[in-house]
């Protein structure tokens, strides 16, 4: 991972048994920040979109069921780590990995303490809302069944060529309704919440 | 239901295997689901399954005829009895059927698209359109030749699939059938009247001997008793080419004439399915015990695994694979007197203008990819994000042309990889 | 699992579906095929080069290379995903238990 920019590496040190800190973009679920203990498996930008998507299907979870609060804060055991996810204000998410059996409370104290001082860093902005159809893109390519072949099946539905698709930004109304088509079909949805 | 039973015959001059002198070849639910995927892509789901069914109907009713003359069944439950053991030895399954001539219900369990869909996509993606097309086309054409119908008879629809997340597969079947089915030439005797002189090329001799060594083996394997055949680290289907060459090659010529900016989508997912039949099947039967067995242990060096892959190819009834020219990680030239995808195009479609073997300018790329990028003496697991490691992260770094396809009116098919 | 056996994933078409259980060096061949009929398991294929024996009572089969001695457990590929590393190891456990 690259050197972060707002995260304190000595900090994040600090904080018992975390092995990484995500700072993600929303709604579009881009990186913005990372810092990482060690050299890790996976890269943060291929995990960052998925947990935004975790964090935003938790909120609306949450308040079907009558019980969002900008306050929640989703918790995964997995493996051999944990996962704590938390909205940081209306347009980023956090995402801390520890270590499986790192006590939680204390991890959590710390990390309240972090994230405090990380919250009045992050830029105050109207979040630029990209064009539908990138989104529609990238959410298919995350979720379709051979991703690698997603572009190429989007256009044999279509009829869009496949060079048009790859400046998804350029695209028609219409042509954009019909990638979403494309995708609620290869995906077997009846509507994508992006 | 055993080999013995049918009429089963190879030739070895071409690597073309004939069941009841129809050509069938060997593919894994990897193939077959992405060859299905792209044809819907091509025609919408509904249009697609029709096509789907339409080309299992055309392809399996002239299949379950034969077969019941060879097994001398003469009774509907004898003729239904031989095509669900016929079914099974395929290794698509289980079909129970409980019809008559006016159609019926037809139980599938263990179907090779539902469960092979659920087992790859379900628990990502939620289906919506059964999956078993081949299947209910089977079912129609078994019930139309049990009752001495015309083909095309019945109407068929599969109304429960596990693919949908239902317990078993269903297949129901009732008067009012279209019976506007086409005649698919697909014989044994057209299809080697019009083939050219066979050829070898490098490293003959020993790929000639593997090939038919593994057709010999892969003949033998038996389905179990559910109709699934497990072999070679895959599960595999006996299937018969005139299905996939019907699917595809109507799905190409209806994209080229309603939609032709489309057709270098349609023809570059064809040949995509090439990519993964060569990574998944050609891949799983590198790494498993019986190729360790029966060849031995991977050398890792790109002149054995191209060679062992034309010895796949031949070895699964897809013709005579030859390595023309070999230049590691520049150039490989790879040409056949027969593919069974050309053939097929050349006989019911007369002359094309372009090359027409999917499977072949695919697997070309592909097996410049298995030869060059993969280390196979480490036992690499083939998984989907290897896969996707070594065919879609960035441009492949070569590109393949058909330079020669007998579809074309050449005297065999030859594609060219090249770097980019 | 007995000491000396070990369970490793092994090369399949779907997601653990097959395992590689690595055999101590005192496990002869000719215990094997004993070993094997004693928790159910038919010869379908028994040739110098392969051995392939099936249970039909969960599907499993078993593939060895005399020549390598590399034995491949097969799980069934009906058993969900998140069960095929525990049917594998109940297995590995029952044929390490028949060699020991």
């Amino acid at each position: 991972m690259p050197d972060p920019i707002l995260i304190s590496a000595q900090a994040a040190r600090d904080i018992p048994g975390l092995r990484a800190l995500l700072v993600i973009a929303m709604p579009d679920c881009l990186l913005y920040d990372s810092w990482s203990a060690r050299n890790e498996d996976w890269r943060a930008e291929d995990v960052a979109s998925y947990l935004g998507d975790l964090v935003r299907a938790n909120r609306e979870t949450l308040k079907a069921l009558r019980a969002w609060s900008s306050e929640m804060q989703l918790t995964i055991e997995a493996g051999e780590i944990l996962v704590v996810l938390k909205e940081l204000g209306p347009d980023f998410v956090c995402g801390a990995i520890f270590a499986l059996g790192t006590p939680l409370g204390m991890a959590r104290l710390h990390l309240r303490r972090l994230l405090d001082r990380l919250e009045q860093q992050l830029p105050r902005y109207e979040v630029e809302k990209r064009p539908p159809a990138v989104r529609v893109l990238e959410f298919l390519k995350r979720y379709a069944p051979d991703p690698h072949a997603v572009l190429l099946r989007v256009s044999l539905r279509t009829g869009i060529l496949h060079d048009r698709l790859l400046s998804p930004e350029a695209l028609s109304d219409d042509e954009t309704q019909q990638v979403e088509d494309a995708a609620k079909s290869i995906l077997g949805l009846a509507q994508l919440n992006l | 239901m055993q080999a013995d039973d049918l009429k089963l015959s190879r030739v070895e001059d071409y690597c073309l295997t004939f069941l009841e002198d129809l050509p069938y070849v060997y593919h894994c639910h990897h193939y077959n689901l992405f060859h299905d995927q792209t044809v819907d892509d091509a025609l919408g789901e509904d249009a697609g399954r029709e096509l789907r069914m339409v080309a299992s109907r055309e392809a399996t009713y002239p299949l379950i005829q034969r077969c019941c003359a060879t097994a001398g069944a003469l009774t509907p439950a004898e003729r239904l009895e031989t095509a669900a053991a016929l079914f099974r030895w395929m290794g698509h399954g289980d079909l129970e059927f409980a019809v008559q001539a006016q159609g019926g219900e037809v139980r599938g369990e263990h179907l090779h698209y539902g469960l092979s869909w659920r087992e790859k996509y379900g628990s990502g993606v939620r289906r919506t359109t059964p999956a078993d097309a081949f299947g209910a086309g089977f079912a129609a054409a078994a019930t139309e030749v049990a009752f001495n119908l015309p083909a095309g008879e019945l109407a068929v629809e599969e109304t429960h699939c596990v693919a949908l997340r239902e317990p078993e597969c269903d297949i129901h079947l009732a008067p009012g059938g279209k019976r506007d089915l086409g005649r698919i030439r697909s014989e044994r005797a057209e299809i080697l009247s019009r083939l050219g002189a066979t050829f070898g090329g490098l490293d003959e001799e020993r790929i000639a001997a593997i090939g038919a060594g593994l057709a010999d083996f892969v003949r033998g394997a038996a389905s179990d008793e559910r109709g699934l055949i497990r072999a070679f680290n895959v599960y595999v289907t006996r299937h018969l080419a005139a299905y996939y060459n019907t699917s595809i090659y109507r799905a190409v010529r209806q994209v080229e004439a309603r939609m032709p900016q489309s057709s270098p989508a349609a023809e570059w997912l064809f040949r995509e399915a090439g990519h993964v039949c060569v990574f998944n099947t050609f891949g799983n039967v590198l790494l498993s015990p019986e190729w360790e067995g029966l060849i031995g242990p991977l050398s890792g060096l790109a002149e054995d695994t191209l060679s062992y892959c034309c010895a796949i190819a031949r070895g699964l009834g897809f013709g005579r694979w030859t390595l023309a020219e070999h230049v590691p990680g520049k150039r490989l030239v790879l040409r056949t007197p027969a593919t069974y995808e050309s053939i097929f195009d050349l006989c019911n479609h007369g002359a094309s203008t372009r090359g027409r073997c999917y499977i072949l300018q695919g697997a070309a790329v592909a097996l410049m990819v298995l030869a060059q990028k993969v280390p196979w003496t480490e036992s690499p697991s083939l998984t989907p994000e290897f896969y996707a490691s070594l065919f879609s992260a960035g441009p492949l770094p070569w590109k393949v042309e058909e330079t020669r396809c007998i579809a074309k009116g050449d005297s065999y098919c030859e594609a060219v990889v090249t770097e980019v | 699992m007995s000491d000396g056996f070990e369970l490793k994933p092994d090369g399949a078409c779907c997601a653990r579906l097959n395992w590689r259980l690595l055999l101590p060096a005192e496990v002869a061949e000719e215990q094997l095929a004993a070993a094997f009929e004693g928790s159910g398991f038919v010869a379908r294929c028994q040739r110098p080069e392969i051995w392939v024996f099936r249970r039909v009572r969960d599907r499993a089969e078993l593939a060895y290379v005399p020549r390598t001695r590399r034995l491949q457990l097969r799980i069934d590929i009906t058993v969900p995903e998140a069960e095929r590393p525990g049917a594998a190891m109940s297995l590995a456990s029952e044929l390490a238990a028949n060699l020991s």
